[in-house]
């Protein structure tokens, strides 16, 4: 079979990194890959870093072309080294996007998924045969309630990424008919670790409630039956619908497409056959870590929750539309196309392979990012710093403060901090329970560091989503405002050595 | 999906100054590159204690947003605070102020800023187009005082309208066309308020949200300019208006 060139875009990406693995050990193709990076160097290192983590071996590498180049840039395809190697591919299996749910700064995630999209469809040659487009299944129209395999028409889509991955099925769609190539449309469900050994590159998504369900029994105790308890109600119900797949079996049936052709021209659903329920789901939560009762109680109105129940969920808002219940998706075009390659079960077994995977990989966090980005001394700041340096600052000033505040880190630098401010002193920071606290302020370490070292304001971080404020929200907005005044004055830059902090005060 | 996703990076986005007789003004003016603006649009901030810059995710959404529509939009910082000159409004005594009230001593001032930066933008360009001004949680406070010293303006958005905190009389009587925007789960205004005031408002249509993060928007700001767009599209196709100039 002559050897032909495929463009993959997002090759550096989670589900983009498996179709490259795919491509190279399933297929014969040439590959060209656009890797964003500084320059052609730095593209060239970023894919060796997924080569290596994909354990591809030399002969394998030597088929990819890494091109170092941007979809995004108003710029892109005017390198000749782009414009080449668009010149020579036959088809385009576009992975590149951007899987932010909101909208965030320079405009994505539309920047990417749609004028990235466009600007790819713009430059594509004309020898271009096949395409090949990964977008979702949640932009489906629904019929009877089952999401369909057919173009999306609605308009009020559950959230930014939604609505910009169906753009971009229009505009792909478009470019189709006007430019002549086939058009492949495949929609995922929400995409896990291998089937086989759990392993995966990203902990978005289906592992955000687990994870947050790991920081609570950390800090739970063992009844005398050696069992757990988490207090904490899940507000869906057991039989709920999650739509996992395992990211191989996508990679497969991706790299199916892409050997089919024109043939697989159209819209496929790559959603499970049998779908998990989310008693799967924390069934193995609550096995793996011998949690005594998981109590699932759907209609749990939000004023009967406890302080801990609404921290958890709160740590869930991004995904909270797909929460409480997903969609069932009809896939009966993909079934018809890959008749040998049925979806397979993620039960309460697989989940806890990707469970175990997620736990023995600290859930992605290597030790030195846990150092560099995580690790803040929110203990060494809230117990020493605060109060030593208050007293010398505008605070005493404010003679008509007066309360109480709560800080609620919820990584690995967990904890939580009472602190009283009175006339403006602060005369008193303890490590606290802050359930019964007026206002607290709930953040990762790392945002924390990163507003009391003066790089990111209060206001900023909650703008941005990266602080909450839990209980009396105006008084928050004050207290942020006064707190933003003590760390113009008083900076904090603890200096990380050996795992230990040193503080310098600036 | 909104025709902001369709014209996409198709805007500029300058920093300038507005010089007034008392501080001079930061702000950002953002246009649209390839195709002649429909109308001019300015950006009515947060209160400056609270985060209230012109970095405001929803100050900032809109400005962005509504150039890529066509519209040349200025979103700029109140006197005393980020870019611009003026008393610093974070002293002391303004935050004694603030914390026991919600109010400091000049914020009845604020409306000049707005005054001040809608002129300069009528200014830089002699075309006949409408002006819209779109005020977000204090800045409903900032256009009211405005329209109540004889301000003109061809359309006004009001999102987050503080109706429990702030009289906002003149703007609820103004007979421009206006697109009033609120979430029932606000926590600057209650529910009640909204549902009992809004509709009641002169000229004004009334979109009542749920589930996009209360007063703050935050994650929704492209869903506000969608609404935000829709009103002004409608408003330009049904008003052949010619422009209506600015006082005092």
């Amino acid at each position: 079979m002559a050897k032909e060139t495929i463009l993959l875009t997002g090759a550096t990406g989670f589900v983009g990194r498996y179709l490259l693995r795919e491509l190279l050990h399933h297929s014969n193709w040439e590959v060209v890959v656009f890797v964003r990076a500084e320059n052609e160097r730095h593209a060239q290192q970023r894919m060796e870093t997924v080569f290596d983590w994909l354990k591809i071996d030399c002969k394998c590498r030597q088929r990819v072309e890494v091109c170092c180049a941007d979809l995004t840039n108003k710029y892109f395809g005017k390198s000749e080294a782009v414009l080449n190697a668009l010149q020579r591919c036959s088809t385009v299996l576009h992975a590149a996007a951007n899987v932010s749910f909101f909208h965030e700064d320079h405009d994505e995630p539309a920047r990417t998924n749609v004028f990235g999209t466009k600007q790819l469809l713009q430059q594509v040659g004309p020898q271009l045969k096949h395409w090949v487009q990964i977008s979702t299944a949640y932009v489906a129209p629904e019929v009877d309630g089952v999401g369909v395999e057919q173009e999306a028409k609605q308009s009020d889509f559950r959230n930014e990424y939604e609505a910009t991955k169906a753009a971009a099925e229009k505009k792909v769609t478009a470019a189709a008919l006007s430019q002549g190539f086939s058009l492949c449309i495949a929609r995922p469900g929400i995409v896990v670790g291998e089937h086989g050994s759990g392993r995966t590159s990203v902990f978005q998504g289906f592992y955000q409630p687990l994870r947050a369900v790991a920081r609570l029994v950390n800090r739970a105790r063992k009844n005398a039956a050696g069992k757990v308890h988490v207090p904490l109600r899940i507000n869906v119900s057991p039989a709920g619908v999650r739509n996992l797949v395992p990211v191989d079996w996508v990679a497969r049936a991706l790299g199916t497409f892409v050997e089919q052709g024109s043939k697989a021209s159209g819209i496929f659903h790559l959603t499970p056959d049998l779908p998990t329920t989310s008693l799967d789901v924390f069934g193995a939560a609550q096995a793996r870590w011998q949690i005594d009762r998981m109590a699932f109680e759907p209609e749990l109105p939000k004023q009967e929750m406890t302080t801990i129940e609404r921290a958890f969920y709160r740590q869930l808002r991004h995904i909270a539309p797909y929460w409480k219940g997903e969609p069932r998706f009809d896939a009966s075009r993909r079934q018809f196309a890959l008749p040998r390659l049925p979806c397979p079960i993620i039960d309460t077994e697989v989940v806890d392979r990707l469970l175990g995977y997620a736990i023995d990989t600290n859930w992605g966090e290597t030790s030195e990012e846990c150092l560099n980005a995580s690790h803040f001394p929110a203990d060494d700041y809230l117990e020493r710093f605060l109060p030593k340096h208050a007293p010398l600052s505008t605070l005493p000033r404010l003679t008509n403060v007066t309360a109480e505040v709560g800080f609620r880190v919820l990584d690995i630098s967990a904890g939580e901090w009472r602190c009283r401010l009175e006339r403006g002193d602060v005369v008193s920071v303890r490590r606290a329970n802050c359930d019964d606290v007026a206002v607290v302020f709930e953040s990762d370490g790392d945002t924390l560091g990163a507003i009391v070292g003066g790089q990111l304001t209060p206001q900023q971080a909650f703008f941005d989503r990266r602080i909450e404020i839990a209980g009396n929200v105006e008084m928050g907005l004050k207290l942020a405002m006064i707190f933003g005044q003590f760390i113009t004055e008083f900076p904090y830059i603890p200096v990380v050595k050996r795992g230990q902090h040193h503080v310098s005060v600036a | 999906m909104s025709r902001l996703l369709e014209k996409h990076w198709e805007t500029v986005s300058e920093s300038i100054v507005i010089p007034t007789e008392e501080a001079t003004l930061a702000g950002v003016l953002a246009y649209p590159q390839d195709i002649p603006a429909v109308g001019r649009l300015v950006v009515a901030g947060p209160h400056p204690l609270l985060g209230g810059t012109m970095e405001n995710n929803v100050a900032r959404a809109i400005a962005e947003g509504l150039a890529m529509s066509g519209w040349i939009t200025l979103r700029f910082d109140y006197r005393g605070i980020g870019g611009s000159d003026g008393p610093s409004m974070y002293d002391s005594a303004a935050i004694q102020s603030f914390w026991e009230t919600s109010e400091v001593q000049d914020e009845q001032e604020r409306w000049s800023d707005l005054r001040d930066a809608c002129r300069w933008l009528v200014d830089i360009d002699e075309a006949e187009l409408p002006l819209a001004v779109v005020a977000y949680s204090f800045g409903n406070l900032v256009l009211s005082q405005w329209l109540d010293q004889g301000g003109k303006l061809d359309a006004a958005v009001c999102i987050a309208p503080t109706l429990d905190q702030h009289d906002l009389g003149a703007l609820a009587k103004s007979p421009i066309s206006k697109l009033a925007i609120a979430a029932e789960d606000d926590f600057a205004t209650c529910a009640e308020s909204l549902q009992a005031e809004l509709p009641s408002w002169n000229n004004t249509k009334v979109t009542l949200a749920t589930d996009r993060d209360g007063h703050f928007f935050r994650g929704h700001e492209t869903w506000l300019c969608n609404r935000i767009e829709q009103f002004l599209s409608e408003f330009t196709a049904a008003n052949d208006l010619p422009h209506t100039g600015l006082t005092p």
